[in-house]
């Protein structure tokens, strides 16, 4: 930025040098600062983003050393891979699945939660409870409640009177499945974000609602909705891009099968890079993850720019 | 435009979950039309008073009668009122147009009407420019007037404000002041108001209640309680600055007040009293009048008058208002007159101003 100098002359001849010297020690002293962070993110982000960009342009060996420059060959062999086409309509499904029912769940989950009412605590840890759970453990339970001979699910379905179902082994079934659990184990952290949105709520805007006497529903579409947008607008992005990177419980339950029908992007990579050593292959699925995410999110800031209220 | 409403409380009780009682039996009558005020120090009860009134809570004991309709059980919205939040809970989200209207359609009125009704109220208020803003593109004076604006809209006769002047500045509140009262003569409200601001209190209100740590000290008309308050809380709540007081003793007509000064009084009371003394009754002596002198700890010029310190015991200080500018400085022996006949007197034990006692213990 240009600031017209307005000092004296005789001023500013005995002052430039030495000011010279203090502006530039205060632009390395700043850079100090950073340098940690630098450090850390050149490290783990920076550069396995660029290296992921590189090796996607080239044909590797199983190491995963480059060999010879592929240019664009590793997207268009993808793009008409159907295998990789299937990934990406079970991501996409899998996204579709998990994030509008896992945020409406949480939704009136908190906005039970926030009634004021005797014990209403416990229903808040219980309801943050998975919050705290590993993927992994959390895999484990849900494991055993699709178990086919002793599982949960399969009794209830008996109870109910209703055919036993093999979940997790049919192809039409094991991503609904698998999105159910990862539902579950979302809730936690929806569900905590959105009853602090809630409770940031001015209660007097709730108060003058009922002197008013709109009807609750009202109140709900007209305050509630509006005033929680902006983290309803954070929640459902975070939801998104943790849906699209889901893995560890696809690898636990299913292990992208039965016949790929939860061969998720990401898991696919996986299976490319450290099963098949098609390091090329996977990075270029990494790179097009990369742009789905970032277009999806794009597209939600344009859309929310206009619904969502921030104070 | 619409019909009055009386307000009418009895034997108001309430205590939250934990702790102690909040108010402890409320009893007062509210006239229709009147503008009432409630006032008292911070903790005391009046932000709880007014939403019992306003049914976002329940009375723990005692019954509320609106308009001669016993509404204990009414929901808010069936009480026909409106209320002005402190912070005005304007919604963030709506214009101010929306603010003003929220809710009209619960009352079943046509679009036009809510708009007319809408465009009145703005109009009144000078809110047409900022019909299409925000609340946070408005200043507070103006976020103000659309929570005034809210309530005027809902043509409901009875008006709650919890201090709704509290966010201004001082220059602000008094313009808002005198529109508030004018408003409220011109729509008929019968009006609940709520401050600490005794200022506000006195210059507002038709009749006026004292609270104290949920009782009530004094209910009447500004100038009744002024001259004539009921207890030593009343007297020094209320008035700035506040009424002097000292301990003093009535013997055979004659007060002592400290060791080199007494006088006469002309009162039937033997032994110890709280004697009071406004500041502007404590005047400057002139030659041949009895009075005592005192030295001055502290001068405040203010213009139109002058406000001066002075130690009467060593550790009480008292105030003194006198009209005009008196240049005194921090050191200078004054002489200084109480006319006996503007002392007020309250008893050593209970408070209670003796005036009312002689009449027959009203308590
Ligand atoms: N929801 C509540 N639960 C428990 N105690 C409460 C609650 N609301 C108020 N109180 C208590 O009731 C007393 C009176 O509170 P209230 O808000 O009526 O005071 P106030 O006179 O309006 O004071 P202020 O001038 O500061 O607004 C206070 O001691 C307060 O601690
Ligand atoms: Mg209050």
């Amino acid at each position: 930025m240009n600031i017209p100098n307005v000092e004296k002359q005789s001023m500013k001849l005995q002052t430039k040098g030495h000011k010279r010297h203090r502006r530039r020690f205060s632009f390395l002293e700043g850079w100090l600062y950073l340098l940690p962070s630098l450090f850390l993110f050149t490290a783990f982000l920076f550069y396995p983003m660029v290296r992921t960009v590189y090796l996607s342009l080239f044909y590797t060996d199983t190491q995963g050393k480059p060999m010879a420059f592929a240019g664009m060959e590793n997207f268009t062999a993808l793009l008409s891979s159907s295998s990789f086409l299937l990934s990406v309509k079970s991501t996409f499904l899998f996204v579709l699945y998990t994030v509008p029912v896992g945020v409406l769940l949480a939704l009136g989950l908190a906005l039970l939660a926030n009634q004021k009412l005797a014990g209403i605590g416990f229903f808040r840890t219980i309801f943050s409870s998975t919050m705290g759970m590993s993927v992994a453990a959390s895999s484990v339970i849900w494991m055993f409640i699709y178990n086919p001979s002793i599982g949960f699910a399969n009794r209830l379905l008996t109870w109910f009177g209703l055919p036993e179902m093999q979940f997790l082994l049919d192809p039409s079934t094991a991503l609904i499945a698998v999105a159910v659990a990862t539902i579950w184990m979302n809730t936690g952290f929806t569900f905590l974000i959105l009853l602090g949105g809630l409770q940031n709520i001015d209660s007097q805007l709730y108060e003058s609602a009922k002197i008013a006497g709109v009807s609750t529903i009202y109140s709900l579409r007209k305050i509630t909705l509006p005033m929680l947008s902006p983290t309803l607008f954070f929640v459902i992005t975070v939801s998104m891009i943790n849906s699209f990177q889901t893995f560890g419980q696809i690898d636990i339950l299913t292990k992208g099968g039965p016949i790929d029908s939860t061969n998720v992007i990401v898991y696919s990579i996986y299976k490319d890079a450290f099963i098949n050593y098609n390091i090329g292959s996977a990075s270029a699925q990494a790179v097009i993850l990369f742009l789905c995410v970032f277009l999806v999110t794009i597209i939600q800031f344009k859309l929310g720019e206009r619904k969502v209220h921030y104070q | 435009m619409q019909q009055l409403k009386a307000l009418q409380l009895n034997q108001i009780r309430k205590s939250y979950q934990q702790g102690a009682e909040v108010l402890k039996g409320i009893d007062v009558a509210i006239q229709p039309g009147e503008f009432f005020v409630l006032v008292g120090p911070s903790g005391c009860g009046k932000s709880t008073l007014l939403r019992l009134l306003a049914g976002l809570e329940d009375v723990s004991s005692g019954e509320i009668y609106i308009g001669n309709e016993f509404a204990n059980r009414l929901k808010p919205s069936e009480r026909e009122l409106s209320m002005v939040f402190q912070n005005y809970a304007l919604f963030p989200h709506m214009t101010v147009e929306q603010n003003i209207m929220f809710g009209l359609h619960v009352k079943k009125i046509a679009k036009e009407e809510q708009r007319k009704r809408c465009e009145e109220a703005a109009e009144m208020l000078g809110l047409i420019p900022y019909l299409k803003r925000k609340p946070k593109e408005l200043s507070g004076g103006q976020r103000q007037r659309v929570a005034l604006a809210r309530a005027i809209v809902s043509h409901d006769p009875i008006c709650l404000m919890d201090e709704p002047l509290s966010n201004l500045d001082a220059k602000l509140r008094a313009k808002m002041r005198s529109e508030i009262r004018q408003l409220q003569r011109k729509l008929g409200i019968t009006m609940i108001y709520v401050t600490h601001d005794q200022t506000e209190a006195m210059t507002m209100a038709d009749r006026m209640m004292i609270l104290n740590q949920g009782v009530i000290q004094q209910i009447g008309k500004p100038l009744d309680i002024y001259n004539h308050p009921q207890n030593a809380f009343v007297a020094s709540f209320i008035g700035a600055p506040p009424m002097n007081m000292i301990p003093a003793n009535v013997a055979d007509s004659v007060l002592h007040i400290t060791e080199n000064w007494s006088m006469d009084v002309d009162i039937d009371w033997q032994g110890d009293v709280i004697a009071g003394v406004r500041p502007e009754h404590i005047q400057q002596a002139k030659s041949g009048t009895p009075s005592f002198t005192a030295e001055v700890v502290n001068v405040e010029m203010l213009g139109t008058e002058t406000l001066i310190s002075f130690e009467i015991q060593s550790g009480l200080q008292w105030t003194a208002k006198w009209q005009g500018q008196h240049q005194l400085n921090p050191g200078d022996i004054v002489s200084l007159f109480i006319d006996q006949n503007q002392m007020v007197f309250f008893d050593e034990k209970e408070k209670v101003n003796i005036e009312y006692q002689s009449l027959g213990a009203v308590q």
